[in-house]
């Protein structure tokens, strides 16, 4: 029997939905949402399935080889450092501090920077001006050498360097919410609104900020592994998280001692900051293919 | 095209008057006298000269001039850890990053642009696959530990390049310009071909740690210029007309591919200079981001301001000049709505 009811029975994929069917069509992106996720579960709940504290020094097992080493043993599976503590365990918190540190210097950019770029985007004349010459300015300065400033006058910490990141990734959010506000401003439906009588705010919280969320969730997720490899750069030169805290950048450079007799010391910490900033820029790449080939159709 | 250069001109000329007041107002955010941490001398009561003169009256804004003053005068201070005079320290240590920034960029340009280009024109074949997972895969290396690892392998394990440093000890080459290899050339020494050698070895490690990162960024960005040029009506046209390819290719493709490629390139260079600076770091290479992370670990206020306010000026020149270039090779670009 034909379908009369065509109107009812059609489907309408909300554009979550939409999102979602254009990001599973590429495997390698299902493939690095799984090994984030994997990543994300780690950083929650790694303290409860590590077999060791990450402090705990076990002196009678001292740069003891990975398991699968003919000197390695199985009560460490990725083997000890100098001082006899779990390579494991230290490695998941470690994933705890720099995921953690990274989330929360990225959504500190990410509310300043989307509400500063909103304000950019918005305002016109002097103002204007006098704003977008600092936020660029501020762009050209290398995060490097932001983090360096804040430590000098701040002191070194983790707290200090997360801080440092968040204000050098701030720019970029800057960046691209103002050229999309900009844009959007001049479109027929903001006009409608307008006409409408709803104010600038009225405007950017129902009609922008809709759009827009999608935008700054791609930014955020790149911005994210941009986040990690510059914390994990600050632990390793001694400038951010300091040597008590199992930081996968200070722990690298706790290894550089014995890099020689005991390299994995340095490669699976190493190994473990390239996995998470390759699934997670895995992701970023596929969300935001999936976006474009969702607003192609 | 006045204009765009008269703009131009105005915007660098009032970005670096933003870092110039930056940099005066961290001599009050870092701990410590203010006037200290400008000079590395210590205020005292027969301290002589216009900008102490000033510090004791207390007015700000003689303060600054006084200080804009004596920096372009040279007068750029004495660091706290060896009371050498700033400016001598820096003009040794920047020639030293400017070469290793350089190749490393040459490098990634020619690597990066080539095969982005060959992506691009393979779009969605297997070619491009690789070359997009490839890039992928060294965006995502952190770059200190890339460095390590360089050293571990080629260093340590195959014993082939050296792990630090500019040119072996062995040999005494005059400093002229700062630049190693154009002093070397320039040199008349008689082990010259020797030492040359000894530093292209040096150099290639930190090269390839630096460049590894910045070939992959060139890659797709180049790559994503050439589909969208390759997707527009124009070179369907000329498609049509059937022209042939290195036609289209120079004519049409490469012109207004680079046009797209060159403003994100200037965005690049605030990257390149810190992973530079990292590398320096790992390969104890004597550069200015080397000395700016020992300044700190010293707390050398005077030496993180000055070079804090060199660094990202130079990088400020560089990417505002990139960008004024691009747009007086295209003009159509959308005019900037401030400057």
């Amino acid at each position: 029997m034909p379908d009369v009811n065509l109107y009812d029975d059609e489907f309408h994929p909300t554009p979550w939905q939409s999102t979602w069917r254009e990001f599973k069509q590429s495997h390698i992106a299902l493939v690095g949402l799984t090994t984030l996720m994997v990543f994300v579960v780690l950083a929650i709940l790694g303290p409860l399935i590590t077999p060791y504290a990450p402090d705990l020094q076990n002196t009678s097992a001292l740069i003891l080889p990975p398991a699968w080493h003919d000197n390695g043993s199985v009560l460490h599976l990725l083997g000890t450092d100098v001082l006899g503590r779990d390579m494991l365990s230290r490695i998941f918190y470690g994933i705890q501090v720099t995921f953690g540190g990274a989330v929360g210097a990225v959504l500190f950019a990410l509310i300043i920077g989307t509400t500063f770029g909103a304000i950019a985007g918005m305002t016109s004349g002097v103002r204007s001006s006098i704003l977008n010459h600092v936020l660029d300015t501020f762009m050209v300065i290398p995060s490097l050498l932001i983090a360096i400033i804040i430590v000098a006058i701040l002191g070194v910490g983790l707290s200090n360097a997360v801080l440092a990141i968040g204000l050098a990734l701030i720019p970029r959010f800057v960046h691209g919410t103002r050229n999309f506000v900009k844009e959007e401003f001049g479109k027929d439906y903001i006009k409608t609104a307008r006409l409408d009588g709803a104010s600038s705010i009225q405007i950017y919280f129902k009609n922008i900020l809709p759009n827009m969320i999608d935008v700054i969730i791609v930014q955020g997720t790149l911005a994210i592994s941009v986040a990690i490899l510059d914390i994990a750069a600050l632990g390793f030169l001694n400038l951010g998280a300091q040597t008590l805290l199992p930081e996968l950048g200070v722990m690298i450079s706790e290894g550089l001692a014995t890099a020689y007799i005991a390299p994995w010391n340095i490669l699976l910490p190493g190994l473990s900051i390239f996995l998470m900033v390759l699934s997670i820029n895995v992701v970023g790449d596929g969300l935001r293919s999936a976006l474009r080939n969702r607003m192609s159709q | 095209m006045l204009t765009t250069l008269l703009r131009y001109f105005n915007l660098i000329v009032i970005t670096l008057f933003i870092l110039l007041l930056i940099s005066f107002s961290l001599a009050f955010f870092f701990p410590g006298e203010p006037y200290t941490n400008l000079t590395g001398n210590i205020l005292l009561e027969e301290t002589v000269g216009p900008l102490a003169q000033a510090f004791r009256e207390g007015n700000i804004f003689q303060q600054f001039w006084y200080y804009a003053k004596n920096l372009s005068m040279g007068d750029w201070g004495v660091s706290f850890s060896t009371a050498l005079p700033l400016y001598d320290k820096i003009f040794q240590t920047l020639p030293a990053t400017l070469e290793l920034t350089f190749y490393a960029a040459t490098l990634s340009l020619f690597i990066g642009i080539p095969c982005g280009m060959l992506a691009g024109f393979l779009h969605h074949k297997k070619t491009d696959y690789t070359f997009m997972s490839m890039s992928m895969v060294m965006v995502s290396f952190p770059v200190f530990w890339l460095a390590l690892l360089l050293i571990l392998i080629f260093s340590l394990q195959l014993n082939l390049l050296p792990m630090s440093g500019r040119l072996s000890l062995l040999y005494d080459i005059p400093e002229t310009s700062g630049f190693v290899l154009i002093d070397i050339i320039n040199s008349t020494v008689p082990y010259r071909y020797a030492a040359f050698y000894d530093a292209i070895q040096h150099l290639i490690l930190p090269t390839i740690a630096v460049s590894f990162i910045t070939t992959a960024v060139f890659l797709r960005t180049t790559r994503r210029a050439i589909v969208d040029v390759m997707a527009t009506e124009y070179i369907k046209t000329a498609q049509t007309r059937g022209l042939p390819f290195y036609v289209i290719f120079s004519r049409h493709v490469l012109r207004n591919a680079m046009l797209s490629i060159l403003p994100l390139f200037a965005i690049q260079i605030s990257t390149l200079v810190t992973n530079v600076m990292i590398v320096e770091t790992v390969f104890s290479w004597p550069g200015i981001g080397h000395w700016l992370i020992q300044a700190i670990y010293e707390r050398d206020y005077p030496a993180i301001r000055i070079g804090m306010l060199l660094v990202s000026s130079i990088v400020v020149f560089f990417a505002m000049s990139l960008e004024c270039i691009s747009r007086l090779i295209d003009p159509s670009r959308g005019n900037k709505q401030y400057a």
